[in-house]
């Protein structure tokens, strides 16, 4: 069945993308021969690991409470729950270093990355129907433009090693 | 496909993911006829989205074309570039033949929803690059239907699954 995600809910997966994001990154970098790559992929890490604790911290200052979608009164204040447990499915994927065995290519490393970074974008943007205090939206903006720039980071990495 | 700095460029790559959107699910609705309804309304639903692109891109050439994009600091236009360079999306493929290695409904729903995170994740970078003039609220307004379509998606693979 699906799930009907509360605002607390939805702020935990957002913590679990990005601490599977971090572990994704160490294991991987690890994986590269290259210094300057693995210093790259640990860097995108510690990147990851800021930003789920600006999402604990959010989740922190949420009502202990928190307010159903759908229920009596928060209609139009939140997203429908079927909608956001459509997006969860990008966010609750397995462990993405327990996909990594070792014997991928550096080609299909920064491919499964590129695939990760899309999940947390798609996944932050509904996200941001939970919050409706405009410093947590734009707070939550920056981080999907951080995301936006590990694309980048991981497109100029691939075209690199082709 | 060249580098698009310009809105012309960028709305005209997102009428060509949305006419890829149409002609994957009608492919697939024929594929897979028991989902051959709900494919088709997708299709549909992705026409649709083609059309407002396409206003768009028109409504933007001639004199709306002076300030094309709200994108101080080349980020957003960076990253669309990247998202259409072919490392994640191939414009140029024919969507019908992701279908190739696809044998199961479930197998179908899941490419679908990749495919439309993927749309997702290339408007959210055009949403950021366009002005409120351009029409950003109708690009989030697709975002939004757009991810009403992994919800359905989602509802029927979750329907399909053994009780």
């Amino acid at each position: 069945m699906t799930v009907a995600l509360n605002s607390i809910a939805a702020f935990e997966i957002a913590e679990r993308i990005e601490r599977n994001g971090a572990a994704f990154y160490r294991r991987a970098a690890e994986m590269f021969d290259a210094f300057r790559v693995s210093k790259i992929l640990l860097d995108l890490a510690a990147w990851e690991n800021k930003h789920e604790q600006v999402f604990a911290r959010m989740r922190a200052q949420l009502p202990k409470r928190p307010a159903v979608p759908g229920a009596p009164g928060n209609e139009e204040a939140l997203p429908e729950p079927q909608v956001m447990a459509g997006l969860a499915v990008f966010g609750i994927r397995s462990d993405p270093a327990d996909d990594l065995y070792g014997n991928e290519s550096e080609e299909d490393i920064l491919r499964m990355a590129l695939q990760k970074e899309k999940d947390s974008i798609v996944f932050y943007h509904g996200l941001k129907d939970f919050v409706g205090d405009k410093a947590d939206k734009a707070q939550i903006d920056r981080i999907i433009k951080e995301e936006m720039r590990h694309v980048v980071t991981l497109d100029e990495l691939l075209n690199e090693i082709k | 496909m060249g580098i698009p700095f310009n809105a012309d460029e960028v709305f005209e790559m997102a009428e060509e993911i949305e006419r890829n959107g149409g002609k994957f699910y009608r492919a697939a609705a024929k594929k897979f006829p028991a989902l051959r309804k709900l494919l088709l309304n997708l299709a549909d639903m992705e026409d649709q989205h083609e059309k407002t692109f396409a206003a768009m891109r028109a409504e933007l050439s001639g004199e709306e074309m002076e300030p094309p994009v709200f994108d101080p600091d080349g980020e957003a236009q960076m990253y669309l570039r990247v998202m259409a360079d072919g490392h994640v999306f191939n414009l140029r493929a024919d969507p019908a033949e992701k279908l190739g290695g696809i044998e199961t409904p479930q197998d179908l729903l899941k490419m679908a929803m990749c495919v439309e995170r993927d749309s997702i994740a290339f408007y959210v970078g055009l949403k950021e690059s366009v002005s409120a003039k351009a029409g950003k609220d109708k690009v989030e307004a697709i975002i939004k239907e757009e991810i009403s379509h992994i919800a359905i998606l989602n509802e029927k693979l979750e329907a399909l699954k053994p009780q």
